[in-house]
């Protein structure tokens, strides 16, 4: 009897054991999972935020290199998940995402200077081209107007002059 | 020269002193049409050059390709080059449908290069076997990912032939995911020499 018992705890003490390994295994697969989606969320916003900042003519090459490295790191992640090796596809996505904070922050100050930048410019432009615009209308006018006296006083100095007959 | 010879060359003047007026505007509300938008994608052999691409695998042997993109696409792009490995029964992308191969990826690079830029990578890569006709696992850059891949003889060409192929794929920021770029490089191997 006494054996039995001892027996019965032994099974019931290994099933427990699998029941909360087979657990722990679980909660760790889906950590990985949402640690491997949280770093590709951060990756995609993080290219759209430099992609903008890019488009309104910042200079972003700086970014682009930090994400050129958090994809390698991203890649390195699925590549190693792909094989099993848990461990180092959770290191690299945690590197990835580190790789990526301040990034978007980064890209939106730089977009926002680029846009300021680009007013600035623009206003400037069209304060040049209209002081030109301006000039020039008064140029044309009293320049038309000169040369119009000048060609015909030209004209008439070139008139053959009648003499009167006696 | 008449007067409205004269009158007809003031006003052409004027509209081109006007025009150089408006240049500073012009170049900032005008667009010119961009050229075309590609990506380029290829592989080179072992010695950098379009040639002496590693055919006939030999036992516990190590191999090298180059593969480069190359973006023109007129901003920053984020790309994925996705390894595959097939026999000859296993099917290509298709370009005609702009599909790519059904296969599962057996490693990846991922990177992001600006307009006009170019990345390129060393690949190394070894097989391992139980013999020509099946191929247990496939070393990467020291990442080992077992395919178990079977071959069926080729009685044309006299051998068991097994394609290692690169697809490029090109991340959508409308669609926030990748898409099939249509582009693929590849090289054919020989795995007879190693029954």
């Amino acid at each position: 009897m006494n054996g039995y018992i001892k027996i019965c705890y032994l099974t019931l003490l290994v099933a427990c054991l699998s029941l909360g390994s087979f657990n722990d295994f679980c909660s760790g697969e889906s950590d990985l999972d949402s640690v491997l989606n949280e770093a590709e969320a951060k990756l995609q916003t993080a290219y759209a935020a430099v992609l903008q900042a890019e488009k309104s003519g910042g200079n972003v090459t700086f970014l682009v290199i930090k994400l050129s490295v958090a994809a390698s790191l991203m890649a390195d992640a699925h590549n190693a998940y792909r094989i099993g090796r848990y461990e180092d596809a959770y290191r690299y996505a945690v590197s990835c995402c580190d790789m990526l904070d301040g990034v978007v922050e980064e890209a939106e100050i730089i977009r926002a200077e680029a846009i300021q930048t680009y007013n600035k410019n623009m206003y400037r432009a069209i304060a040049e081209s209209s002081i030109a615009l301006a000039l020039l209308v008064l140029c044309s006018v009293f320049g038309w107007r000169f040369f119009k006296k000048w060609y015909f006083r030209r004209l008439l100095k070139m008139r053959p002059e009648v003499g009167e007959s006696r | 020269m008449n007067f409205n010879d004269f009158k007809a060359m003031y006003i052409f003047l004027c509209i081109c002193f006007g025009l150089a007026a408006l240049t500073p505007v012009l170049s900032i509300f005008v667009r010119l049409p961009a050229g075309e938008r590609f990506s380029e994608m290829w592989i080179l052999g072992p010695k950098h050059l379009a040639e002496g691409y590693p055919f006939n695998v030999l036992r516990g042997s190590n191999y090298t390709v180059y593969v480069g993109v190359s973006n023109h696409m007129g901003s920053s792009m984020y790309y994925a080059v996705y390894v595959k490995f097939r026999n000859q029964t296993e099917q290509l992308p298709n370009i005609t449908r702009q599909t790519p191969s059904p296969l599962p990826a057996i490693f990846e690079y991922r990177f992001i290069i600006p307009d006009g830029e170019t990345w390129e990578t060393k690949i190394s890569f070894s097989f391992d076997f139980k013999n020509a006709s099946l191929i247990r696992s496939l070393t990467i850059d020291n990442t080992t990912v077992i395919v178990n891949k079977p071959a069926r003889w080729d009685s044309e060409n006299k051998g068991y032939y097994y394609q290692l192929f690169f697809e490029l794929w090109i991340y959508d920021a409308d669609e926030a995911s990748f898409r099939f770029h249509n582009r693929f490089v590849g090289i054919w191997l020989n795995m007879s020499s190693i029954s």
